[in-house]
Formats: C-alpha cells, sequence, structure tokens
C-alpha cells in the first residue's frame, strides 16, 4: 500500500527490520556469535549471519606482499624505497584498549594543563575562584608533587619522512603579541604556561604570526566558534619545532566531552613536534576555544604563523572558481571551474522559472549533490560551512557528506515540507544526475571533491528535463538504463481526482514511484505498493487542481523495462440518487452531479446503518463547479465524535452550467466497526 | 570473518593519535595497517576477480592511504580509508565474477561434510552477490567487510543513512530469497 507523506519520513516495518539488521551485522562484525536483536526476523538473522561468515580472507603471506609493493610505491623523500620503514612498521601492533599507566598519567597530563590553561580566561565560577573545566591540581604539596611525577615527559620525535603540507598564505598583518617571559618552575616538565591575561583573541580566518623562544615560550589564542561545523587550525613554525596545544569548552553542557562553564573540557596537548600541520577541530556554535602554541625544546626559538578558517571555506585567488566566483546557476549555461587540493565543495545557487525536474550534468572527477527547497524558503547558503538557513535559521548542515534536516518551525522534529534530493553523480557513473525544483523555490546544487586532496577542474551545468505528458488512462511502456536512469512524466490533475499510478517491470526490474504536486508540499512516494517489486500509487486524491510530476526511478539501481499506467477513478454520480461510500480504504472518493444555473441544490451527508458516529470528528464538503468552488460545508463534531445519523445539510444555487464536483474531506477515528458515508442531492 | 572489530571510542582515540604522529613519521601507521589491512583486503576481494587483482588493490590503497596522511582531517580512520578504498575500486573496478584460487582452499576441510557444505553454501553466495549492482556490492561489502555504519557507507556513496539501512536489508532480503530458489532447484 502506498503512503502519503512527506518525502523524508517513510516509516515501515521494513524500516524498523533495516535498522535492527544493521545493528546485528555491526554486531556481529566484533563478535560472530552474537545474538540477533530481538524484534529481528529470525531467518533474515541466520542468513545474514551466514552472509558475513564469507568473508573473503587474505592469502598466507598476503600481508607481507601487499606491505612490500605498498612500500615499494611510497617512495621516501630521496626517491628510494623506504626497506628500513617497512622492517620498522610491521612490528608494532595496535594496543586495543589504552594502557591504563599511559593514558592515567596522560590524563594526568590534560589535568594539569588545562586546569592552568583555562582558570586564565573562563567567566568567574561564582565565588570569586576562576572554575577549573578539569580537575585542578592537588593543594597538597605533596601530592601535587606525586601528580607531576607521574606526568610523562614529551620528547621530541625525529622526523622521518614529512608529508608536505598545505601552503599557509599569510595577507594580514601580524598581531604584536604581548607573552609571559618565562615559563613558572612550578610546572612539570612538557607542560605548557598559563597565559594568565595574555591570551589572544581570534579572529575566524585571519592570519596571526609571532615570536616563539626563551623570552616569549609560548603563544595562546582563544576564540568563540561563530558557527556549527569543521575548523582547521593552520600552522607553521620557522626556526623550531612547534607543539599545539587545543582545548575546547563546549557551549552545550549535554554534550558529550565538555561541559558549559565548570565541567570538563576536552584538553589534548599533541604532544607531536611539527614545523608545520593542520589539524582539525569539529565546534559547536559558541564552543570556547584556546589554542596554545610553543617549542617542544626550551632552548629552541623562530617565528610560527597560525590561522583559524572553516574547514569549507573556500579561499579566493587559489583557483576555486573562475574570477568573479559564481553564485546563482543560469539555466542551460556551463561553468567550468576547479577545485584545488585544499577546497573541499563548491556551492551553487539555482532560482527556477517553475516547477519541475532539472538535470544537472557534472564533467570531471568529482561528485555532485543537489538540494531543493520549497517555495519562499528564502535559502541563504553560507559558502563558508554550507550551512543552510531557512528563515534565518539552520535548516540544513551538509559535513563530511552527512545532510541533516533541521525543521525550523518545530526544533527538534523532523524536517517539514522540504524536498530533499541528493543525487550524487560519481567517478564512472553518467554524468547526469537530477533535482526536482518547486516553481518559486529554490535549490542548490555543490560540487564537491570525490577524495579528500585531489584537486580537479569540472564543467557543471543544470537544464530543465524533458518531461513526457501522460494522461488518464493511458499506459506508456519505457525502459530505464544506465544513459536515462530516471523517467520523467507530468499530467494535469483537479483537486478531488482519485488517481492510481502503477508500474509493472518487466523481469522483475525493481523501481521506485514518486509523485509530487506542483509546488512540492504534497507528494506520494511508493516502492513495493503492488506487493511485489513493483511500486503503485493507489487510489490518491489530488489535492489541487494543477500540474502533477511523475518520476520513474530504479529502486536501487540497474536497468529494464517497465510498463507505466495512470487511472482517475471515475467519480461516482449523485444523479441517480444517494451513494454510500465506504472508507474502509481510506480515500474519500469524489462525486459529481450534473447542474445548470439557478438550479437550487441541497446536499446533506448523512451516516449509512451500522456506522458508529462517535468516529466522525471532522467533516467539510467543498462543490466546485468548472474548476471554481462555489461553497464549503463544514463542521467539527469534537473528540465525541457526531450524534445522530445527519452529519451535514447545506444549500446552494448553482452559478452556472457544467457538472458539479463534491470534494468530501474528514477526520475520523479509529474504529473497528465499518465506517462511511452517504452523501445525497436533492 | 573480520579479525578486528570496528574502532570503538577508546580506539578511536588511540587511532587519531597514531595518525598524527603518523604524519611526521610513517612508521606509526603500522599499526593501523596491521588492524586494517583483513578488512581493506576483503573489501577488495569482493570486487576483484582474482586474489592477486585484491591484492594489487589493497596495495593500491595503502599506498594511496600513505602518501595521502595529510588529507586525513580526523575523525574516523575507517572512515577515511575506506574512502580511499572505495575510489581505489571504483577506479579499477572488475566486472569479473569473484574466482577463488586453488592455494586459498583450506584442502584439510574438504574432506568434511560440513566443509563441502560450507563451501557450497560460499559458492552459491559468491554467485549470488556476483549478480548484484555495482552499487549493492558496494553497500554490501562495506558493511559486511568493512564494518562501516550506515552513516559512514552513505558519506561514501552520497546517500542517507537511511536509505543505505533500506537498501542493505533490501538487498539482503532479495539474496535469502535467491539462495532459497537455488538451493531448492539443486535439491535432489
Amino acid at each position: 500500500m502506498n503512503d502519503t507523506h512527506r518525502p523524508d519520513q517513510q516509516p515501515d516495518t521494513n524500516r524498523e527490520q533495516a535498522d535492527l539488521l544493521e545493528h546485528y551485522l555491526l554486531a556481529l562484525h566484533t563478535d560472530p556469535a552474537a545474538p540477533p536483536p530481538p524484534g529481528l526476523d529470525a531467518d533474515l538473522a541466520d542468513f545474514a549471519r551466514g552472509l558475513v561468515a564469507t568473508q573473503p580472507r587474505p592469502l598466507t603471506g598476503a600481508r607481507q606482499r601487499v606491505w612490500a609493493r605498498t612500500l615499494a610505491s611510497t617512495r621516501s623523500p630521496n626517491g628510494k624505497p623506504d626497506e628500513e620503514a617497512f622492517d620498522m612498521m610491521l612490528t608494532p601492533t595496535l594496543p586495543r584498549r589504552p594502557q591504563p599507566l599511559t593514558w592515567l598519567a596522560a590524563a594526568l597530563a590534560l589535568v594539569i594543563f588545562g586546569g592552568l590553561l583555562l582558570a586564565s580566561y573562563l567567566p568567574d565560577g561564582g565565588d570569586g575562584e576562576p572554575p577549573f573545566l578539569v580537575a585542578p591540581l592537588s593543594d597538597d604539596e605533596d601530592d601535587r608533587a606525586t601528580q607531576i611525577a607521574q606526568e610523562p615527559t614529551v620528547t621530541p620525535t625525529p622526523l622521518a619522512t614529512v608529508v608536505p603540507p598545505a601552503q599557509i598564505p599569510v595577507t594580514a598583518t601580524p598581531v604584536p603579541l604581548s607573552l609571559p617571559t618565562a615559563i613558572p618552575t612550578a610546572l612539570p616538565p612538557g607542560a605548557v604556561a598559563s597565559t594568565v591575561g595574555d591570551a589572544i583573541q581570534l579572529n575566524i580566518g585571519e592570519p596571526y604570526s609571532g615570536p616563539i623562544g626563551p623570552d616569549n615560550p609560548q603563544a595562546t589564542f582563544q576564540f568563540v566558534a561563530p558557527e556549527t561545523g569543521p575548523y582547521i587550525v593552520q600552522v607553521s613554525a620557522t626556526g623550531f619545532n612547534a607543539v599545539l596545544a587545543h582545548q575546547v569548552i563546549n557551549a552545550d553542557p549535554n554534550r558529550g566531552g565538555g561541559g558549559g562553564g565548570g565541567g570538563g573540557g576536552g584538553v589534548r596537548p599533541d604532544g607531536t613536534p611539527f614545523s608545520e600541520a593542520t589539524m582539525s577541530l569539529d565546534l559547536m556554535q559558541g564552543d570556547q576555544v584556546a589554542l596554545t602554541l610553543r617549542a617542544s625544546q626550551p632552548d629552541q626559538s623562530g617565528t610560527f604563523e597560525l590561522r583559524v578558517q572553516p574547514v569549507f571555506s573556500i579561499e579566493m585567488g587559489q583557483g576555486v572558481l573562475s574570477s568573479p566566483p559564481v553564485d546563482v546557476l543560469i539555466a542551460g549555461e556551463p561553468y567550468t571551474g576547479e577545485i584545488g587540493a585544499q577546497e573541499s565543495v563548491q556551492v551553487y545557487r539555482f532560482v527556477p522559472d517553475s516547477s519541475g525536474l532539472y538535470t544537472v550534468q557534472l564533467d570531471g572527477n568529482l561528485t555532485v549533490q543537489t538540494f531543493a527547497a520549497p517555495p519562499g524558503a528564502n535559502l541563504n547558503i553560507n559558502p563558508a560551512t554550507t550551512d543552510f538557513v531557512f528563515r534565518g535559521q539552520p535548516a540544513l548542515t551538509l559535513r563530511d557528506s552527512t545532510i541533516t534536516l533541521v525543521n525550523p518551525d518545530a526544533p527538534g522534529s523532523p524536517a517539514d515540507h522540504f524536498t530533499f534530493n541528493v543525487n550524487p553523480l560519481l567517478p564512472g557513473q553518467p554524468t547526469e544526475s537530477f533535482v526536482w525544483v518547486p516553481g518559486g523555490g529554490e535549490a542548490a546544487v555543490w560540487v564537491r571533491q570525490f577524495e579528500v586532496g585531489e584537486a580537479a577542474t569540472f564543467t557543471l551545468s543544470l537544464a530543465p528535463a524533458e518531461a513526457q505528458g501522460i494522461a488518464y488512462g493511458d499506459t506508456i511502456d519505457a525502459a530505464l538504463d544506465a544513459d536515462s536512469r530516471l523517467s520523467y512524466y507530468t499530467f494535469d490533475g483537479a483537486a478531488g481526482d482519485v488517481v492510481t499510478l502503477r508500474v509493472n517491470g518487466a523481469d522483475g526490474f525493481d523501481t521506485r514511484l514518486r509523485l509530487f504536486s506542483n509546488d512540492g508540499r504534497w507528494s506520494v512516494v511508493d516502492d513495493d505498493g503492488s506487493g511485489g517489486y513493483d511500486p503503485e500509487i493507489f487510489r490518491v486524491r489530488l489535492p489541487q487542481t494543477g500540474t502533477y510530476h511523475v518520476l520513474v526511478e530504479p529502486a536501487v539501481t540497474g536497468s529494464g523495462a517497465y510498463q507505466l499506467e495512470l487511472t482517475r477513478e471515475p467519480p461516482l454520480e449523485l444523479d441517480a440518487g444517494a451513494q454510500t461510500i465506504d472508507l474502509t480504504s481510506k480515500t474519500i472518493p469524489q462525486l459529481t452531479f450534473a447542474g445548470a444555473a439557478g438550479d437550487a441544490v441541497t446536499l446533506t451527508v448523512s451516516l449509512p446503518d451500522g456506522v458508529d458516529a462517535a468516529a466522525v470528528r471532522r467533516l467539510e464538503v467543498v462543490l466546485t463547479q468548472n474548476d471554481t468552488p462555489i461553497t464549503t460545508l463544514s463542521r467539527d463534531f469534537g473528540p465525541g465524535g457526531a450524534a445522530g445519523t445527519t452529519l451535514l445539510s447545506g444549500s446552494v444555487t448553482l452559478p452556472a452550467d457544467g457538472p458539479v464536483m463534491v470534494a468530501l474531506n474528514g477526520t475520523f477515528a479509529p474504529t473497528d466497526g465499518d465506517l462511511g458515508l452517504t452523501v445525497a442531492v436533492e | 570473518m573480520s579479525n578486528a572489530p570496528p574502532a570503538r571510542n577508546d580506539d578511536a582515540a588511540a587511532e587519531q593519535r597514531l595518525m598524527a604522529l603518523a604524519r611526521h613519521d610513517p612508521a606509526q601507521f603500522a599499526p593501523l595497517y596491521e588492524r586494517y589491512f583483513d578488512r581493506v583486503y576483503a573489501y577488495c576481494r569482493r570486487r576483484a576477480a582474482t586474489d592477486q587483482e585484491a591484492e594489487d588493490l589493497c596495495s593500491l590503497v595503502f599506498t594511496r592511504a600513505l602518501k595521502g596522511l595529510a588529507t586525513y582531517q580526523g575523525g574516523l580512520v575507517a572512515a577515511w580509508l575506506f574512502a580511499i578504498a572505495h575510489n581505489v575500486v571504483v577506479s579499477h573496478y572488475r566486472r569479473q565474477r569473484p574466482t577463488v584460487a586453488l592455494d586459498a582452499v583450506d584442502l584439510a576441510d574438504e574432506t568434511s561434510a560440513a566443509a563441502l557444505e560450507d563451501a557450497e553454501r560460499d559458492d552459491i553466495l559468491a554467485d549470488l552477490v556476483a549478480d548484484l549492482t555495482d552499487e549493492q556490492q558496494q553497500i554490501l561489502s562495506l558493511t559486511l567487510d568493512a564494518g562501516l555504519t550506515s552513516g559512514q557507507v552513505g558519506a561514501l556513496l552520497g546517500k542517507s543513512p537511511v536509505a543505505v539501512r533500506v537498501q542493505l536489508h533490501r538487498i539482503i532480503k532479495g539474496l535469502r530469497t535467491r539462495y532459497l530458489q537455488v538451493t531448492q532447484e539443486r535439491a535432489p
């Protein structure tokens, strides 16, 4: 049975089974004897367990052979295979669990570092003492000495093969730093001093530089994340090996790993010296971040450059796009661009002339994804974070290819009335994808790297897809293949029409069927509604008069022939007498009677025998003649339901000649008995 | 069956630390190679025609991983590594149905009836999996072999986690149906 719902909501038992199955498969990955979760189909669980057991295993010696080939392909800086590294690298093994002593010592180091670092600039805890976000050092001098003795020293690791990092362009004026003159002697070896009162307020995107040396042992920065999303910290050090530490105080105290104003913050002194490095931070809006940079050896000195910016920030002048940057796509016009090694995504906006399906074509070793928002969405795309704003509130966040829709009208609830399409194009696949854009709405098309670190050029274009017309009673034979991965049809429907769309796939070809109203606010999606693999949208009543859009696509992938059939249920004639409607199927048919201008008609809706009146909560009747509403009769019976057998009755004088369409709407409580209405016109 | 479970939170922290170290000293990547070799191999083997080809693909994956250590920007190492593996496999995809090399068979086990049954089951399943579409095979292998979650698979394939879960469910249901059909046809 098809289901009328918004595109993002398709709850069914298959969904539950799918969730349980994934849970079980992941559990089997950890424990081959893991029991299936309650509720998972037992036969399916047995089969899944057997399937997992078929995982291919490497031949004897494959591990060493592969590694040898890998090393032969991975040249060391001198251009020769790094055989020395080969011998060394096969020796260590990854500890399955953290070594208790090591982590105990590391945790202590974090405690010491975090307490000292953050006490300097956090809001007062209320009692005059700066709040510790992590456990402070003991007040007892002996205990503190014990803690310090357990702190591991940071031993510089010689740089073996340093992968050349990205160059950091420094364009802004260096900010003079005011730094403490010495590391307090009470600190354990390797720990970082707090720069009480001297932390630099950092502006996102601006580069900072300064000296590091015996007189300026460290530089501390702090900033508040302006938006939710990933950020990178780019640092380069000249003349010394640097160590960068960071601490995040979560804005949301309920978020894991930290607490607002007094809880534990995630302190992670890296301990790894570097000359140039990029560090990633995943931040929420309002998170407070502290960064501390120092030399790995106290006697080293030099200069550093540091900048923090959103990961998806697109640097102008680095060859991302032709200049000036293109923000709005024009249908049919191709755009060429380039995504550099350090960039991740380029977002375009598209405003269609009318509702419909649009093709997106992309040439280049990249992937493209699309998103369409409804009319009035006022889509605001932030190119720095690729966050989308709807009515001034965050509506969609794209991060690491994971897309989350948020209903701004009801935060926390599923997304509402968004038409959401993510139709990726991947290298090696056809270069055409689709986005359905309602009239008056907007679409966003983003091009992103398929593999991080690979620069690529691309050509992007977007144009209306050609729709094939289909009318009531038509049967169309068609096929989908690698070149034609989606079929697009349109038909004209009237409010109240009860239609059925049915696809019959040849040779088991599994398809999915979508039906959209022209404004995109109403849609029906079906996959296996016929009972087999074929979809069927069965007896749905169209909500408005206008163009409707039909998409047929493979349920998963693949190609095959199919037959599409569109039928309209003929309206029930009221001229010959009253009609009794069975509402058990939950679809109210359309009714009609012949009319002439000046006719005075009385329409009555009543309950047939045996139907519980209490089940009827609300009823509405709309009379339409020549696509023009004549009158609406409605009655709200409240939670107690109706009383008596006559539910509605009203009279109207017809304004014109022509058939009158009677559309019934209602709200009915669940009932074990029959559900129906009797409609009569006099 | 996988020799290494998916990384748990503590392991993930240890992995991230190793990745940070490996950027400056590739020797630190060795534990990660040890951990992920079987999973990467299995993922490649599902798509490769021969063991030799699977080893080649596997080597290519780790080569690109080592050369691209700087591209790792945090997060699960598995997701990063299998993003590379996915790209390698897509680029070097071989349509041929996977076959098992003779030296891969444990001859000692072949004498038992249970082993023969298992071998026959594996053979049928291998045939059925090979008949799946490219994307279906990717979803299946990224889940079964790589141990990725639907969110991670979706990130690689540009799909929502829900879509991946539903497709995975459909794929396994379909495999089971066809498996039962085949075994009934072969039954005496």
